[in-house]
Order: C-alpha cells, then structure tokens, then sequence
C-alpha cells in the first residue's frame, strides 16, 4: 500500500484526534516501518489493519466507519494534489467512470506497484450508475466515503448503497442513484 | 511535559527518517529516470537515424518505381474503392490528352464511351463480387479531344478479408491492333467470301490423302453434303480407276512442292462423271513444311459440250460449204449450156441475112446473152476463188506482148470515141516470167474495161514499171490511168466488195455486175499482189496494182520480123486451127479439111483459139470473126502480139458476107487473108494454097544496116534494155516524144501555181520514160527534182531546176526523133 494512505491516515487522526494518538498509534504497535511514511513509499498492507484495528479500539468507532470518514478525508486531499483530476470530469458520475480508465491508469505510469481497486461500471439510465468495487483489502467502507464526498464535491445530490457480493469484502457493489 | 518532549522528538525523528527516506527514494528514481532518458535518447538517435536510412531508402526506391511506372508505354493508374483514381503516370497525356493533374480524383468510369458503359461497369462489378484479383477487359475510352481510344487493360484487386481496398490497372492503347485486327477479320471475310462463292470447287486434303475441307461449291458439284466427305479418302471417294496414274504423278509433284494443272474425270455421288480441270497447289505451315494440299477444281463439262458442239457446227459448215460448191458449180453449168445455145443460136442467125429489123432485135438479144454470160463466169470464177479452187499457174509468158495485145484491143473498142488507149512500158520485160497470164490478162481487161466504161473522152493509160527486183523475183507495178468521172473518196473501201458499185446510179448508167473489181482484187490477192486507187470525183481514176513473177532467164527472141503477108516457101499447108463457134460450120469445114487430108484441130471460140494457138505450131489459122467470149479480132491481136508458136502464122478470117467492114477490119487486126461465108470448098483450096507450110521455120530476118542509138545518148543502157529489139524501141521512143513530152512542158503551169504536190505527181510519172530514151543522166535530174517537190524542203529554186531540165530535154530532142526515124526505117 502506498505511502500517501498511511501519510494522510496519520494526517486525519492527528487532525482528529491529535498527535499523542499518532504516537501511541506507533509505539504501542509492532510495525515493520516503525512508524515512518512518506507518501512515495511503499509499505505492507497489513500494517493500515494493525492501525485501524488499534485506532477502532482506543476511539471505540466501529472499523467501517473510520474507514468511511477517512474515505471523505482523502478525497480533500485527492481534489486539492490532484485538481486535474476533477478538471477534465464534468459531472460526478463521469469522473467515477475515469477512476478505472484513467486515474488508476495514471497512477499505475508512476507506481507500477500499486496495489489498487478495481472499478466497475454501469450506467442505469440517465441518474444511476452501478460500481463494481473489487479488492483483495476489502475497503468498500472507504469507497463509499470518496464516492460520497465525490457526488458532495460535484454538488449532486444522491444515496449511495452498498451490497456485498463476496462475503468476504472482496466484491461489493455500489449503486449511486441521484435524487 | 517529558513526555511531550520525548513525544515531538520521536516525532522528529520520524519526520527526518520520513524525509531520508522520501530523499532515497526521489534519488532513487532521479537515477532511474535518468538512465530511462540515456536509454531513450540512445534509442532515440538510433531510431532517428534508421528512419532516415529507411527514408532514403524509400525514397530511391519510390523514385525507381516512380520511373518505371513513368516510363511505361501503357497508363498506370491506381484507384480506390469507389472508383476514383488516386493516381495515373504520365502516361496519360500521350495516349489521351489529359494532364494526370486532370484525372486525379475523377472516376475512371467517367472516361469509357458511352455506349459500352453498361458492359464496362457490369465486368468489374462481377470481378470484384467473384474476388477475381487479375482481370483483362478491353473497351473503349474517349480521349480528350472526344476521340474513341481503345484500351485493354489488366487490373489487380487488393482485397482485404471481404472488403475492396483499391485497384491497380495498366491500361494499353489498343486502337491500331484492334484496327488491323478489324483490317484482318475484313480481308478474311472478303477472301472467305471469295473462296466459297466462286465457282470453282476448293478441297484441302492432308499429306495422306484425306479430306480436310471441302468448301460449299466442290460439294454441290457433286452432290454430297461437307461431312459425308470429309474424312474421307479422297481417291477412293471421287477417282475412277483410269486415272489413278494421273493422280500419283500429280501427287509426287506435291510432295516436292510443284504446283500442277491437269484435267480428268471424278465421280459424283451418283455415280456420273464430271470433267474438271484441277490446279493442286501445296499449303505450307510457318516453318515452311507442306501440311497438306489444295486442289481447285473447275467444272469442264460446259467446256466439253462447247468443243462437241463445235466440232458438230464445223463439220455441218464444211458439208454446207462442199453443197454449195458443188450447187454453184452444177448451176453454172446448167445455165451456161442454155446460154451457149442461145449465143451461138443468135449467131447462126446472123448468117441467115436478117432483116433490119431482125438484126436490131438480134443484137439485143446477143448482148443481153453475152452479159448473161458474163456474170455467170464471174460468179464462178469468184466462188472458185474464194473456195480456193483457182490457182495461179506457172508458166512462162511475154508480159510486153500481153501488154501490147490489150492496147491493140482497147484502142479498137474506143475507136468511136475520144480517147486515147496508149501503154508505156518501163525496162525489165526482155526476159520471160513466169506466171499466169491468163490472170494477169483478166486483171488488166477489167480495169481496162471499168476505165473504158467510165470515161467520156480523155485517155487511158497503162503503166508498167518494174520497181523492185529481189532474189530472182521481178516486182512490176501497174497504173491504169482514165480521165472518167471518178471515185468519191468516201466510196474507195466499197468498191472492192463483191456486187458494190459507187452508187445505184452507177448500176443503172453504167450497168455491169459489180463483181468486177471484186474478182480483180481476189485475183491479185491470189497471186500475193496489192492493189490501191487513187481517184477523185471528176478528176479520173488511176488504179494502181503490184505483182511479182520469177525471171525465167529465157530472153525473148529479140529480133522479130514484121509479119510479112507472105512467105515465100511454096510447101502445102498441112496443119490447120480452125477457130469457129457455129457447129454447122464446123461441121462443114472439117469435111472438107478431111476430104484434102489435112491435120486439123477446132477451137470453138477465140479464147480457145488462142490457148491452142500457144501449144502447137500451125500452118494456117481460119478464124471466124464473131465467136462468143473473144471474137475473132482480139484473138488475132492476142496471137499476133504476143510471143507465141503462131505469131507469124497466116490467119484467114472467115467473115459473114454481111459484113464488108469486117474484111478491112481484119487486116487492121493483122489477119493475112478473109473468106466469106458462106464459101466453096475451092476458094478455101485456093486460099489455102497460097499459104505455105511453116514447118521448117528457118527465121528469115531482112538483114539491115545494124541500127546504132545516137552516142550521145546511153547507149550502153539502152542497148542492154532493148537488146537489139528494134520496135520496142522504136514503141518506146515515139511514146516518150508523143506523149512523155507534152507532160514534161504541162509540169510548168504547176509550177507557176506553186502546186508542188502535182509537180511531183507528174515528175515522178514521167521519170521512167527517161531511161528508156536513154536520157539517164536527166533521169538522174528528174529524180532530185521530183523528190526535193515532195520534200517539206524550201521550194525556191526548183523552177530554176525545171528550166534546166527543159533545156537538157531540148537539146536532145532532134536526137531522139532522129533515132526513131532510123529505127523505123531499119524495120523495112
């Protein structure tokens, strides 16, 4: 998993929680990087588990919702480094089309080894369109937070539900229906 | 607040490690990316410099296609899917006008000729559905000034999958072959339709004899229809047997490439036989071997029934000729033995003292009998001529005393009236010739005759030159001369045929049967002669005719005695002629002549007479005065003027008492004696006694002085020209002084007229008699002045020579009429 989700993660429960969170975060933990991101680098996926899962603990908020808020967070983040980005869709759903076709295409030029979800959609007549989430780390909570804050960002309004299709997490589908 | 402390200084220590970390990285893949450019810019400079290899590669490449296509001779063009052309060589504008700048992006289908659109769009629409890559089409185009071009064209299709992409093509202007393909298809039909319509039967048959093609005609010649003959044999089909050796002759001629023409028979498919004529040529392949032969076969059978048919129509026309023959000759014969009678029936009533009246009637009739008799010769003589029948004899004869005899004869019969009958003998008539008199006399009496019947008053003359002499052959020219009343010239071819005369009015004032001149140029044809006048109307005819004789070599005795009425041998007469047409009087005669043991022969006419006086010596001639065909006159005269056994013979006229002129007349004619009829056996005895028997004929000249001509003549000429005979000469020179003369001075009005043609007319007319006086030098003079009046030389001093001439003439005149006098004299 790439460095700008740890970067920013820590980023969000400092600015949420504060810094003593972060450092307890790191010393209380067994973690391979030792608590060291940059956002360029590269680190094991199951550290983000021992994190969250420790963070869910101390905050007593369920996993899924801190993904979900994190999710929110990062696209703030996404709009502000990457504006491009959001420049060339000009509506909320064609830019949750692009997501596949082009922005992971365009991160993938620059880290080859990214581990990424995989999008797939459908759009159902003029104000719905179907996504795909697939993943081996089974963070469609997270999903659902950028899509959300995506159709926010866009100012459309809409309700995002989500239906998990492999028990375990790895295919959900998202269904984004504009009011 | 340690805590704190030691908090934010874990912190840092993170940030820095973070940082470190981040700087590692970003080195990291600063060297990557480097090395990522190195490698790019190496590659890149690499692939910039094959591209530009590639390029130029391509370039030369393109730029070799470029010419090929350029220099081709036929248009390429390239065209897309829809038809248009995407590009055309150059090309283009030699073989139809257009700049390829024109053609790009046109459709190629805008260019064909309208008409052959349709054909056009159809063959390339079904090649692109067929997926047929490479097509061959010809059609035709219109070039840019509107002209039709033909073009045949090859195209390749590139396909991809299912789908056309586009079209090469290569078009060839085709328009010259197609036109000489045309010339040629035309030149084939035109010999094809030749070939099969001509009417001659073609058959080509191979190198073993079998047949090929036979073409329409040969079939229906014989009847078979093309495939029952070909295949076939064609020996066995159409050779009869009997001409098999022909045919392998013919053939072995073939095979050596000898073409041959030959006729025979072949068969029909029903068996019949037909003549052909056959040409057999032989057929060569490209490398000159024959392959098999044509033979041309040409349908005799018209032919052979023409050369039937006439053989059938000659042998009909020489029958009808051998009928007619013999008809003409039995008619004549029937119609003269009625004729004789009634001829000699008007003579024995002559001698029966008619009446005046009853001799007026009589002299009709004999006149109407002896015409009769006339014509009748003269239509047998011509069908004798013209079948061939009459030859000219050879024989020898004196063509002076022939001559001599007719100038006797016509001055006689024109003693009543005013003309003058004169003869002019040229040089060469010394010797005897051989021919045949009695046609040279029947030709000269008829134009004598014609002249006399023709002419009023004047003179008529006759000529004769000798005017070629070759290889022992003496050529004589004869003019018979008349001042009558002429020939138109549109008349001269006319009157030459048989029963033409001038005119109707001719027929009717002059009578006569129109066969004469007929007759007159067959006979001189016969002899290998010409004949030609010269005439004009009112101005006299001249009738000029050539003959050639051998010379016989023989002279004719050149001293001649002037008949003497006596002889002074005192022998009894023992051989007698008796020329007499009345039977009766025959009759008498010769029982008398028997009583006194006399040899004696019987000519019924003069004519006869006369050939019988030509083959044996008599004593004595008794001659009858009035006889059909000749009479008694012009037998003497012939007799006495021409050389002959009997020349000097006594002749004794036997006159009717009627008839008081006769006697004088018959001295005139030479005869010696007369007795009247109807007469005593005694007077005749008496007569006859006073003749002497000739049969020791020693000739008795009177020995003269021997006459010598005047020195100053050539008398070396004229001696060997008259060769002693005295009264030749002596003829000769009174002609030329009585005659010659006058004509020389009438030349001298001519030539005050300047008219130079009569002035060479009459030169050369009188020309000859110089030589014959011996005047040859003025011969000479004559000569030059006669030819130069006939010349188209300068005419102006010719009457300066005949003022020459003149004088020359002058001076010999008392010369020569002193000769003649001597001449005359040494006769006595």
């Amino acid at each position: 998993m790439k460095g700008i989700v740890f970067t920013e993660f820590m980023e969000m429960v400092e600015q949420k929680f504060g810094y003593e969170m972060v450092d307890n975060l790191i010393e209380e933990n067994e973690l391979p990087s030792d608590g060291v991101y940059t956002s360029i680098g590269t680190y094991e996926y199951g550290e983000m588990v021992t994190l969250l899962v420790d963070l869910s603990r101390r905050t007593n908020i369920e996993i899924p919702k801190l993904l979900y808020t994190f999710g929110q967070y990062l696209f703030n983040t996404f709009v502000a480094g990457y504006p491009q980005f959001f420049e060339k869709a000009p509506n909320a759903f064609d830019f949750l089309e692009s997501i596949e076709k082009y922005i992971h295409v365009e991160v993938r030029k620059l880290y080859p080894d990214a581990e990424l979800p995989t999008f797939e959609t459908h759009r159902i007549e003029n104000n719905t369109l179907k996504m795909i989430y697939k993943s081996e780390r089974k963070m469609a909570d997270f999903a659902q937070g950028l899509i959300e804050a995506t159709m926010a960002h866009y100012k459309e309004d809409a309700v995002v539900t989500q239906a998990k299709i492999e028990e375990e997490g790895k295919v959900v589908h998202f269904e984004i229906t504009k009011k | 607040m340690d805590d704190k402390v030691k908090m934010l200084e874990r912190r840092l220590a993170r940030e820095r490690k973070a940082r470190k970390q981040a700087e590692s990285i970003l080195e990291q893949k600063a060297i990557e990316l480097f090395k990522a450019n190195e490698e790019l810019r190496a590659l890149n400079e690499n692939l910039e410099q094959k591209a530009a290899e590639k390029a130029k590669e391509l370039e030369k490449s393109e730029q070799r296609y470029q010419r090929i296509v350029e220099s081709a001779h036929d248009i390429i063009y390239r065209i897309n899917a829809e038809g248009k052309i995407v590009y055309m060589n150059s090309v283009v504008s030699k073989i139809l006008g257009y700049e390829n700048s024109e053609v790009v992006d046109t459709f190629f289908l805008d260019y064909v000729e309208p008409d052959f659109l349709e054909a056009v769009s159809k063959f390339y629409a079904n090649a692109i559905d067929t997926k047929e890559k490479q097509t061959y089409f010809e059609f035709p185009i219109l070039n840019k000034s509107g002209e039709l071009v033909w073009i045949g064209q090859n195209v390749t299709l590139v396909f991809d999958g299912n789908e056309l992409i586009e079209g090469t093509a290569m078009a060839r202007d085709i328009t010259e072959r197609r036109h000489f393909q045309e010339e040629l298809r035309r030149s084939e039909e035109r010999y094809r339709g030749i070939i099969e319509n001509m009417e001659l039967g073609l058959m080509e048959v191979d190198l073993n004899g079998t047949i090929v093609k036979p073409y329409p005609r040969f079939c229906e010649m014989l009847g078979y229809e093309s495939d029952e003959m070909v295949g076939k044999n064609a020996e066995d089909l159409l050779l009869p047997e009997r001409f098999r050796s022909v045919i392998q002759q013919q053939n072995a001629d073939r095979q050596k490439g000898k073409a041959g023409v030959y006729e025979m028979q072949i068969k029909r498919k029903d068996g019949s036989q037909i003549w052909v004529l056959i040409s057999g040529a032989p057929i060569y392949d490209l490398d000159g071997n024959i392959i098999s032969t044509m033979g041309i076969h040409y349908d005799l059978t018209p032919q052979k029934q023409l050369q039937a048919d006439l053989e059938n129509a000659k042998q009909v026309a020489e029958e009808a000729q051998e009928a007619e023959k013999q008809f003409l000759a039995n008619m004549s014969h029937e119609i003269r033995t009625p004729l004789n009678a009634i001829i000699g029936m008007s003579h024995l009533l002559y001698d029966t003292r008619p009446t005046a009246e009853q001799k007026e009637y009589l002299s009709v009739l004999k006149t109407s009998a002896d015409l009769l008799h006339r014509l009748i010769s003269d239509i047998l003589d011509l069908s004798k001529i013209r079948a061939g029948k009459l030859e000219a004899q050879k024989k020898e004869f004196d063509l002076r005393g022939l001559v001599k005899s007719l100038e006797k004869n016509f001055q006689l019969k024109m003693e009543d009236r005013p003309i003058e009958v004169k003869a002019f003998l040229g040089e060469g008539l010394v010797n005897f010739l051989i021919g045949d008199d009695l046609l040279l006399n029947q030709i000269l009496l008829n134009l004598m005759g014609n002249a006399a019947k023709f002419t009023k008053e004047g003179h008529i003359h006759l000529y004769v030159n000798l005017v070629d002499i070759s290889e022992g052959k003496k050529t004589y020219e004869f003019r018979v001369e008349d001042t009558g009343i002429g020939i138109p010239q549109e008349k001269m071819d006319l009157i030459f045929q048989s029963f033409r005369q001038v005119d109707g009015d001719i027929k009717r004032k002059f009578g006569g049967t129109g066969l004469g001149l007929t007759i007159t140029k067959q006979l001189i044809d016969l002899q290998g002669g010409t004949i030609s006048v010269e005439s004009d109307v009112g101005d006299g005819s001249t009738f000029i005719f050539r003959l050639s004789f051998e010379d016989s070599g023989r002279k004719i005795e050149a001293k001649r005695t002037l008949e003497t009425p006596f002889s002074k041998k005192q022998n009894m007469v023992k051989k007698v002629l008796v020329v007499e047409d009345n039977y009766m009087n025959r009759k008498y005669i010769s029982t008398i002549l028997t009583k006194w043991d006399l040899d004696f022969k019987m000519a019924h006419n003069g004519k006869e007479g006369v050939e019988m006086a030509a083959k044996e010596k008599y004593d004595v001639i008794l001659m009858d005065i009035q006889m059909p065909i000749m009479d008694g006159y012009e037998a003497t005269i012939n007799i006495r003027n021409q050389k002959n056994l009997n020349q000097n013979t006594d002749i004794i006229a036997l006159t009717a008492s009627a008839m008081i002129s006769q006697r004088d007349k018959a001295f005139e004619m030479g005869m010696t004696d007369y007795i009247s009829k109807p007469f005593k056996p005694n007077t005749l005895l008496e007569k006859l006694k006073l003749i002497e028997s000739q049969e020791v004929t020693e000739d008795e000249t009177l020995e003269n002085e021997p006459f010598q001509f005047n020195e100053k003549l050539d008398r070396q000429y004229l001696e060997e020209v008259y060769e002693g005979d005295l009264e030749y000469a002596a003829d000769m020179f009174e002609t030329f002084l009585e005659v010659s003369v006058p004509e020389i001075y009438s030349i001298e009005e001519f030539i005050k007229s300047e008219n130079w043609e009569k002035v060479g007319v009459l030169g050369h007319k009188v020309k000859p008699a110089f030589s014959m006086v011996g005047l040859t030098n003025l011969h000479e003079k004559v000569a030059a002045f006669e030819k130069q009046a006939r010349s188209d030389e300068p005419k102006n001093n010719l009457p300066n020579q005949y003022q020459n001439i003149l004088k020359e003439l002058e001076e010999f005149l008392p010369i020569l009429k002193e000769d003649l006098k001597n001449m005359l004299n040494a006769g006595r």
